[in-house]
């Protein structure tokens, strides 16, 4: 509305007209009463010098009223049109004088009684002329105010918009102005928020290293404890006591070696997340590889029942073939483990050159779909009844996954509930044999690259006195020690774990020393094996080194000499490529122990006395002494039957005990009486007499005071 | 020196003589129509230069076509460029005043004429103009090509019935 009559251009138009109109008839009145004048004085002088001036006055008269009527200058100032009727009768008045004017001869005797009558009519034009100005005044002046008016009123509007706007204006920059602040606000807040949320991964990745470091020292601060605990439940399992007593001791010893197993998990898997892989890379054969696997579990497929087989493409290839074995050893185990019959098929390809991929497929007990996210994190065997059932921590499939991240490989299952699974993963590799130089170099390297001095021992040995006194003494050196009963168990154990050295005893029922410790090269661990044996005949050493044994060491063994070879084989101490078979300690260097010596002197007996302490010591005596009941049962039927390897079985291993405990008059002739089997029942009397002596004089050893 | 002087002497008349030469202009042979007075270096009678229609048509004639607040419809005008105008007569002034038969004047800015192609008409639609119809001279600006001229301003410039323009310094 506003805006309409602002941009009303018509109406300023007229205001232009009306101005000009106003000059238009101010200026034709003018050229009239000029005319008019003029006329007068020709009138009155009686002269017609004046003539031309008149007609010329008459002529700007004439174009004057012209523009009255025409142009854009026509004037109608009033709404009834009156005064414009006016105008057009005064213009046609003036222009129709023209003939007239025209017509005029000063040199006629017409002319003067005309102009005489021209003047007359132009008195009264003038005076009509004079009413057109006052006319056209007024109108101008009522017009005038009409638009001082509308000015006004559209001054008024646009101060009031001016006004609004203002205000508008200032709402809006009051509004900018809350939205600046609150965005300022708001900035800070998200500032504040990031830098809290920064600090607070900053804390999180804190704490989850605390976490891992804090594992790992309290698993292997766990462990010292745990075997004080183990060792010494052992030893107390040696001392009689009653039976409910003896079932007790059998729980607190299964559950600390469950706890041991447990940890032993643990550690291995945060020695992983703390980044202690080695990047070492060797060559290895696939089709060795698969050797290796089917005659890592031949036998425990074979026990369980199933079917095994492994298909692995034939060529070389170089990887870190550690880890690869370790991943590809747990995803069989745990086939095996959860497979109750079927076949458990193990495969690899080669894609591509440069990807390995390896499958295993089990006819097993499978995983729901809702639980396989879970599979591969820590901790999180899938049903509690589980661990219950099948034993482990929980973390193998953790581990695997974690060598097989560190590898830049992937890792997966296909798996339906009560289906079997596949686990499957695909490490790079190169297939190149560029590497052979560096191959042996390489090789020697294997689980050797962890220093430590504390270190983890698995004592194979089948004696339980045996057994006792070593653990005893690798704890006193500060060692941490695992055991297995026989070399079928060395070698399962090693299938999950490695320990940093392995002391073998030869003759053990069910898998002896040197069988197992060709199954465990065969397996590919290269870590250090010793023999420990009492049987230290040249071809005995022969065959331990041909197994595989890096050394050995003769029964009994002493903490220094332990000592010894453990510093010699530490992974931290070891830089020699081959173990220098002069560590062989020879049967024949040991010092022969005279009887009258020995009470006096006997360096088997004080060493273990230091390492265990008398009272272990007494409780082995202790046990024995209920041992050679045993023998005497034992040796008496062997010898009724006639039967000399039996005879010997039962001498070997009287005579390891003997020896071990320092009883050397009845270890040694037990060793003697092996040499002339078959054996009169006379003999068996000699060794028990013997043997008790023994007995006696240890215990009256024990109780002195500068040996306790 | 006297050497000096017959050589010299002739050769400076005839070029004051060739100057006074250039800057007259003929006689008017009819009617006087126009008086250019003022700063103007060619004249023809005293200080001022006198101009009969013929004279004015004998300069670079232009045509414009134009509508004006003072007649019906569109008009052809035709007649000298002002600026051509002057320049014949050698004005030289930063201001024109023009002055009509009937005593009305109107003051025009020499930068108008250099900036418009403002003609003073001798003819409407090839007819020479009576004073009864606004004639016989007419200050017309373009206003058709420069619609801006179109204001009180450029209409009060527009003088009809010229009979003098003084160049003012």
């Amino acid at each position: 509305m506003l805006f309409s009559r602002l941009l009303d251009t018509e109406r300023e138009m007229d205001s232009i007209v009306r101005e000009d109109a106003m000059w238009a008839v101010f200026q034709s009145d003018r050229h009239l009463r000029t005319l008019e004048s003029l006329a007068f004085v020709i009138v009155e002088t009686g002269e017609a010098k004046y003539h031309d001036r008149f007609v010329q006055n008459y002529d700007i008269l004439y174009s004057r009223v012209s523009l009255l009527d025409g142009g854009t200058f026509f004037l109608d100032l009033s709404g009834d049109g009156a005064l414009s009727r006016r105008v057009v009768e005064f213009n046609r008045t003036i222009r129709g004088l023209a003939p007239r004017i025209d017509a005029l001869v000063p040199a006629s005797q017409d002319y003067l009684p005309e102009i005489s009558l021209l003047a007359a009519e132009l008195r009264d034009l003038a005076q009509l002329s004079n009413d057109l100005v006052l006319g056209a005044n007024a109108a101008i002046n009522v017009m005038r105010v009409g638009d001082r008016a509308l000015r006004r009123e559209i001054q008024d509007q646009l101060a009031m918009l001016a006004l609004v706007l203002i205000v508008a204006f200032l709402g809006i920059f009051a509004l900018l102005m809350t939205q600046l602040r609150r965005i300022g606000k708001s900035n800070r807040h998200m500032a504040l928020l990031q830098e809290r949320s920064r600090r607070q991964a900053q804390r999180a990745q804190a704490a989850s290293r605390a976490k891992s470091a804090f594992l790992a020292t309290m698993s292997h601060e766990i462990r010292t404890p745990l075997n004080g605990i183990i060792g010494s439940a052992d030893l107390l399992s040696l001392a009689s006591m009653p039976p409910q007593h003896m079932r007790r001791l059998d729980t607190i010893r299964a559950s600390a070696a469950l706890l041991r197993d447990l940890i032993d998990g643990i550690l291995d898997f945060s020695k992983l997340e703390s980044g202690a892989s080695d990047g070492r890379l060797a060559e290895i054969d696939l089709d060795d590889l698969g050797d290796i696997m089917i005659r890592a579990f031949a036998d425990q497929a074979h026990e369980a029942g199933l079917t095994l087989s492994v298909d692995m493409p034939s060529g070389r290839i170089v990887t870190n073939d550690s880890r690869l074995r370790q991943v590809m050893i747990n995803l069989i185990g745990n086939a095996i483990k959860f497979t109750p019959q079927g076949r458990v098929q193990v495969r690899g390809v080669i894609q591509g050159d440069t990807v390995l991929r390896i499958e295993v497929e089990d006819d097993g007990i499978g995983i729901a779909e809702e639980d396989m996210p879970r599979l591969f994190r820590e901790f999180s065997q899938l049903d509690g009844s589980f661990s219950r059932k099948y034993g482990g921590s929980g973390l193998g499939l953790a581990i695997c996954k974690r060598i097989v991240d560190g590898m830049n490989g992937r890792i997966g299952v296909q798996s339906k509930l009560g289906k079997g699974s596949l686990f499957w993963f695909e490490i790079p590799v190169q297939e190149n044999t560029a590497l052979e130089d560096e191959k042996t170099e390489l090789r020697d390297v294997v689980g050797r690259s962890i220093p430590e001095k504390v270190l983890h021992v698995l004592v194979v040995e089948d004696n339980e006195v045996n057994l006792d006194v070593m653990k005893g003494i690798l704890a006193h050196l500060g060692h941490d020690c695992s055991e297995a009963r026989n070399g079928h168990d060395a070698v399962a154990f090693l299938q999950n774990i490695v320990p940093d050295i392995v002391l073998m005893d030869m003759q053990m029922p069910v898998m002896d020393g040197v069988d197992a410790t060709r199954r465990i090269r065969a397996m590919g661990l290269t870590l250090p094996i010793i023999g420990v044996t009492a049987n230290a005949f040249s071809e005995d050493r022969d065959a331990c080194i041909a197994a595989g044994m890096d050394a050995f060491v003769p029964k009994p063994v002493t903490s220094a000499v332990l000592d010894k070879v453990l510093a010699q084989f530490s992974p931290a101490g070891h830089n020699d490529a081959a173990p220098p078979a002069s560590l062989t300690i020879s049967h024949d260097a040991r010092p022969s122990v005279e009887l009258d010596d020995m009470e006096e002197d006997n360096p088997q007996l004080n060493d273990l006395v230091a390492a265990l302490g008398a009272e272990l010591v007494a409780s082995l005596v202790d046990r024995f002494e209920s041992d050679i009941a045993v023998l005497e049962g034992d040796l008496g039927a062997a010898i009724t039957a006639g039967d000399a390897t039996a005879q010997d079985n039962v001498l070997h291993t009287f005579k390891g005990a003997a020896l071990t405990l320092g009883m050397m008059a009845s270890g040694e002739y037990a060793q003697e009486m092996r040499a002339r089997l078959p054996l009169a029942t006379t003999e068996l009397d000699v060794l028990s007499s013997l043997a008790y002596e023994d007995v006696a004089r240890t215990r009256h050893v024990l109780i002195r005071p500068e040996v306790a | 020196m006297t050497g000096f002087a017959r050589f010299f002497i002739p050769v400076l008349m005839a070029f004051s003589a060739s100057v006074a030469t250039a800057q007259q202009i003929e006689q008017p042979q009819d009617t006087v129509l126009l008086t250019i007075s003022g700063e103007v270096s060619v004249t023809n009678a005293d200080d001022t230069a006198l101009f009969d229609l013929a004279m004015l048509e004998a300069l670079d004639q232009h045509v414009t076509d134009v509508e004006t607040p003072w007649h019906d419809g569109p008009q052809q005008f035709t007649g000298p460029r002002i600026i051509d105008l002057l320049n014949a007569v050698g004005a030289a002034g930063s201001e024109l005043r023009f002055v009509a038969i009937n005593d009305y004047a109107a003051n025009m800015p020499w930068g108008d004429i250099e900036a418009f192609d403002v003609i003073l008409a001798t003819r409407q639609n090839g007819e020479t103009m009576s004073v009864r119809d606004k004639g016989p001279l007419f200050v017309i600006y373009p206003f058709n090509q420069n619609p801006e001229l179109r204001n009180e301003v450029y209409y009060g410039r527009s003088v009809w019935q010229v009979k003098e323009i003084q160049v003012l310094p």
